[in-house]
């Protein structure tokens, strides 16, 4: 009897396991291409002397038939946000912005911005319940005044904070020739100023409502961030960042089973997960190709979650962090690691800030011993992680945040404070001339596992633990449903597993 | 104490609903880029007779490191499969291929294709989910030249007569200057020469490891699909990741997936529809467009769709995958405005576009698949409810019994279901010759019940998702009311 009721116990355990959990629209942690509540635009670059002509489009569709506003915020290459403007979308509005327009002629939308009272098309609804009522964009700014555009200019290039009549800030950024940093697109219920670093943004404008898609295109003579001439455009899907569960109004505060979210380091102290936002992984599978008769290279556009809340402080510390592990294959196998160093002191570890276009010949990644043109980079971007950062346990139907250690920074992983790993996004745009064309081509590094994974560990060696597991934190090992074996009929590299554990 | 109680009931229905069901990964019907059991190349086009220099290439990782059996095969723009090739990829694999060395050279992955023989010192020895024997050695690096012959004809010309006994089709895909078609990569367990359309494939060859990621770059001096007068030079993005749900198991395996149907749905043995646990591919999509302006520019879609055919189709059968129904197609160009193709099923009304099992068409208005746009814009998006109407040979499967279902028989999904699909946007300018592709956003998933179609009035909110408001309970919208709230990210289950 007791080994029926073991035997039934496990049934029901099987049962439960093999079953995926969701077979529901939005409804898992995973990121896809598809409408969502936030877009990231990873890394943008303009050239704001006009030599170059580079610069980053972004054009975002909302694909319901009600109006939404999309809240667009420029953050420097030190997650320092510099400038916020709404842009107003009908229903299955279609709205194309270059940065150049923003950053080079102080003008957004042109030729006169967007506004509330365009009117709509036959098919698009004329109100949307989830925006506040009166409606407050008929007077969004299309033309930005110079004394704003130009500290903006500034800061994106320097790291200099010089608003006028405003605080000051030396260490917002880096030191480039170009305007450099990344931009976040939420839905919002109002034409707000606020900034995403503020927790009223949450309580007051962030809304819910997975509507939003978009691309971008980075156009250029230049790879952005190098200075090579192989190269003229590229385009990808920006990052769609979905909110789960979806719906609600203006600081609707909703239960979600994500243990972390997008945003959580600016979230109310109390209601950490209020963005719903979901999180990003840190573990990536990133293709290379560099050198052959094309010339190839490729660069890594490396989105990183920074540390603090948005200060001037900690934009400091957001300025440099550290890339644990990385590990580049060649075409032959052939493995060139890079191990970064918590511990011991004294050694030098590859550091890249929140946002950064670096080439793949460069002594960020490990450099190759043989003579091969080709392979892919294993890349653990966790940056360590911050007792800035939180993840919310629910206990007894009660969230309670914490930024103590938990079960996604399990003890000799790569997270060596604070509760999780950080979060990062990865693409890589490949370049080259062949036969006297430019050719290119730009796509998402692989994400291995989600941002509800726990963080990965060190590449087994003299650093790693004994008995770790092998890279990623998701991939790596055999996953083998109850009652299953694999097909030489063991089970003893069955150790994987893509259940994330709870915090 | 009473109201109490009912508070405390309904907040926890509020936490139970309000939750997402997982956080884990891998775990949904959503299609991400990310490590996976099947790899689709929704489109590829080789210019055999090399003037343009048009190819497609595909590059495929093995993210473990453990050695796994990519298995290749090249279907025709009428689903017709001709070709299948087995890659073995060590540990930590990546493995190029240009589908020139293979269609013209007659060469799998070039000098020596690949073979069981090779490992490096990070990489597992062959094992695991392998077969014992492994069967790889002997992977042919070259195709004989008469058989080659057969291929290219079958993917320019329709006709496949490859002989030694093998049936000959002259319906097997359209008639084009260049060979078109679209490839599927699964992860099995020993280099198998069994083509997916065999219902014995998934009993003892397919995988379920979630261990592929490939991306494919497009070459060529005109865009795919569009004859030689615009510009294209390269256009790359991820190939369309399809993992298995759950992941696992070995060769064979039989275990219950909350999937109502899979990828390879209309190939798998009748008593076992979603053995291959493979995600299904939605239906709906929104996919932006620009054309003209200062700099000319041009967008493709390049549209993969399920085919009509199932396993044991007859040569002429093969016929209808060359003109697949669209349900409905709505462009909204800059400023909103909706352009439709109305169409009605009586005669003397229009008949609705259709499209073959893979394509690449142009956007403008020169296009009789997409609605013309009738003001001056240069740009906008475009819903598409790519859904053929369902078929015969399509399954659900219900998750609570395993009944399974086929059509015409209606359910949630269909008749029975919406067939899968999948688009990618190319755009592209001859002015600085500037290319990028990227995928269309899916609206809802492959476990979306059908999007409602309204090809009269259009009153009906496009897509199964997106277009009404979803408020979790206990909520309202910002300005405190609940009418609009009719929408649900929730599927049904058959």
């Amino acid at each position: 009897m007791k080994t029926l009721l073991i035997a039934s116990l496990l049934f029901c355990g099987a049962a439960f396991a093999a079953s995926p959990s969701s077979i529901n629209n939005d409804d898992s942690c995973d990121i896809k291409v598809g409408p969502a509540a936030t877009l990231l635009l990873p890394y943008f670059e303009v050239d704001t002397d006009r030599n170059s002509g580079q610069t980053t489009l972004f054009t975002i569709t909302n694909v319901s038939r009600y109006p939404q506003i999309a809240h667009v915020t420029l953050w420097s290459d030190a997650a320092f946000p510099v400038l916020n403007f709404n842009l107003y979308l009908t229903g299955y509005d279609v709205q194309a912005i270059n940065l150049a327009d923003v950053l080079v002629r102080d003008v957004i939308a042109p030729p006169s911005g967007t506004t509330s009272a365009t009117t709509p098309g036959t098919l698009s609804a004329s109100a949307n319940g989830n925006l506040r009522a009166p409606l407050d964009c008929a007077g969004n700014p299309g033309v930005v005044p110079e004394s704003i555009m130009s500290a903006v200019r500034f800061a994106l290039r320097t790291g200099l904070i010089r608003f006028p009549g405003g605080a000051s800030c030396n260490n917002a950024g880096n030191v480039h020739f170009d305007a450099i940093g990344y931009a976040t697109i939420d839905v919002v219920a109002s034409c707000t100023q606020r900034m995403p670093s503020d927790p009223l943004y949450y309580t007051n404008d962030l809304l819910f409502d997975n509507v939003l898609i978009g691309d971008y295109q980075q156009i250029g003579s230049n790879p952005a961030g190098t200075s090579s001439g192989n190269f003229d455009a590229t385009g990808n899907p920006m990052v769609h960042i979905r909110a789960v569960p979806e719906g609600g109004g203006a600081g609707a505060d909703v239960g979600t089973a994500l243990p972390y979210t997008f945003y959580d380091r600016y979230t109310p102290a109390g209601r950490r997960t209020l963005d719903r936002r979901q999180p990003l992984p840190s573990a990536f599978a990133a293709r290379f190709v560099q050198g052959g008769p094309a010339d190839f290279a490729t660069n890594l556009m490396i989105w990183r979650e920074g540390i603090g809340t948005g200060t001037c402080a900690s934009s400091l510390l957001s300025e440099q962090m550290v890339v644990p592990d990385i590990i580049r294959f060649d075409e032959h196998e052939n493995a060139f690691i890079s191990v970064g160093c918590f511990e011991p002191p004294g050694e030098c570890p590859v550091t890249l800030p929140p946002t950064s276009s670096t080439n793949t010949k460069s002594f960020n990644y490990p450099q190759m011993g043989g003579p091969d043109v080709g392979g892919w980079i294993y890349i653990n971007a966790n940056n360590g992680g911050s007792t800035t950062y939180s993840v919310t346990q629910n206990i007894g139907g009660v969230p309670v945040p914490t930024n103590a250690r938990t079960a996604l920074a399990p003890a000799g992983s790569t997270t060596t404070i604070g509760p999780r790993p950080s979060q990062n996004w990865i693409t890589t745009a490949m370049f080259g001339v062949l036969a006297g064309n430019h050719i290119t081509a730009e796509l998402d590094a692989m994400p291995l596992g989600n941002g509800c994974s726990p963080a990965a560990f060190m590449t087994p060696g003299p650093r790693a633990p004994a008995g770790a597991p092998p890279i990623a934190p998701a991939g790596g090992a055999f996953v083998c449903p109850p009652g299953t074996t694999l097909t030489n009929g063991t089970t003893a590299l069955c150790t994987g597993t893509n259940v994330n554990p709870k915090p | 104490m009473k109201t109490l109680l009912i508070v405390s009931l309904l907040f926890c229905g509020t936490v139970l609903a309000a939750s997402p069901s997982s956080i884990n990964n891998d775990d949904s019907c959503d299609i991400k880029v990310g490590p996976a059991a099947t790899l689709l190349l929704p489109y590829f086009e080789v210019d055999t007779n090399d003037t343009t220099g048009r190819t497609t290439y595909f590059t495929i990782t093995n993210v473990t490191r453990y050695p796994q059996i990519a298995h290749v095969t090249l279907w025709t723009d009428w689903a017709y499969p001709v070709l299948t090739f087995n890659i073995f990829l060590t540990g930590y694999d990546v493995r190029s291929i240009n589908l020139y060395d293979v269609i013209v050279r007659g060469i799998v992955s070039p000098p020596s294709g690949t073979a069981s023989l090779r490992r490096r010192a990070q990489s597992q020895p062959s094992g695991g989910n392998l077969r014992t024997r492994i069967d790889c050695a002997g992977t042919p690096a070259t195709l004989p030249a008469t058989f080659l012959e057969a291929v290219r004809n079958a993917f320019r010309t329709g006709v496949y007569n490859p002989g030694g006994g093998i049936t000959s089709c002259s319906f097997v895909g359209s008639v084009h200057a260049n060979a078109i078609g679209y490839a599927t990569i699964d992860v099995v367990a020993s280099c198998t020469n069994l083509l997916p359309s065999d219902p014995a494939y998934y009993a003892t060859d397919l995988l379920f490891d979630n261990v592929l990621i490939g991306d494919y770059q497009q070459l060529g001096s005109s865009p795919a699909g569009t004859g030689p007068a615009l510009a294209l030079e390269m256009a790359g993005n991820p190939m369309v990741h399809i993992r298995a749900v759950p992941e696992g198991g070995g060769a064979g395996s039989r275990v219950s997936t909350a999937l109502p149907y899979t990828f390879y749905d209309r190939y798998t043995p009748a008593a076992d529809r979603a053995i291959d646990r493979r995600q299904p591919l939605p239906s709906a999509f929104a996919a932006r467009f620009i054309q003209g302006g200062r700099d000319a520019f041009a967008t493709n879609f390049v549209i993969w769709r399920e085919g009509l055919t199932g396993t044991n189709a007859s040569c002429a059968s093969n016929i209808i995958n060359s003109a697949i129904p669209i349900v409905e197609i709505i462009r909204f160009d800059e400023h909103e405005n909706p352009f439709v193709i109305q169409y009605c099923p009586f005669e003397g009304c229009y008949n609705p576009p259709t499209l073959p099992a893979t394509s690449s068409t142009g956007t403008d208005n020169r296009s009789s698949t997409y609605p013309s746009m009738g003001t001056p814009d240069i740009g906008g998006w475009m819903y598409l409810n790519l859904n053929d109407g369902g078929s015969p040979r399509y399954s659900v499967t219900s998750h609570a019994g395993g009944t399974i279902t086929t059509g015409p028989a209606v359910t949630p999904f269909g008749s029975p279901r919406a067939s899968q699909n999948w688009v990618d946007v190319t755009m592209f300018t001859n002015a600085g010759v500037i290319t990028w592709e990227l995928d269309a956003a899916p609206l809802g998933n492959g476990c979306s019940p059908a999007a409602t179609v309204d090809p009269f009035l259009i009153a009906t909110p496009p897509a199964p998702a997106g277009g009404v408001f979803v408020c979790p309970p206990g909520t309202t919208l910002t300005n405190g009311t609940t009418a609009l709230c009719a929408g649900t990210n929730r599927n049904p289950n058959p």
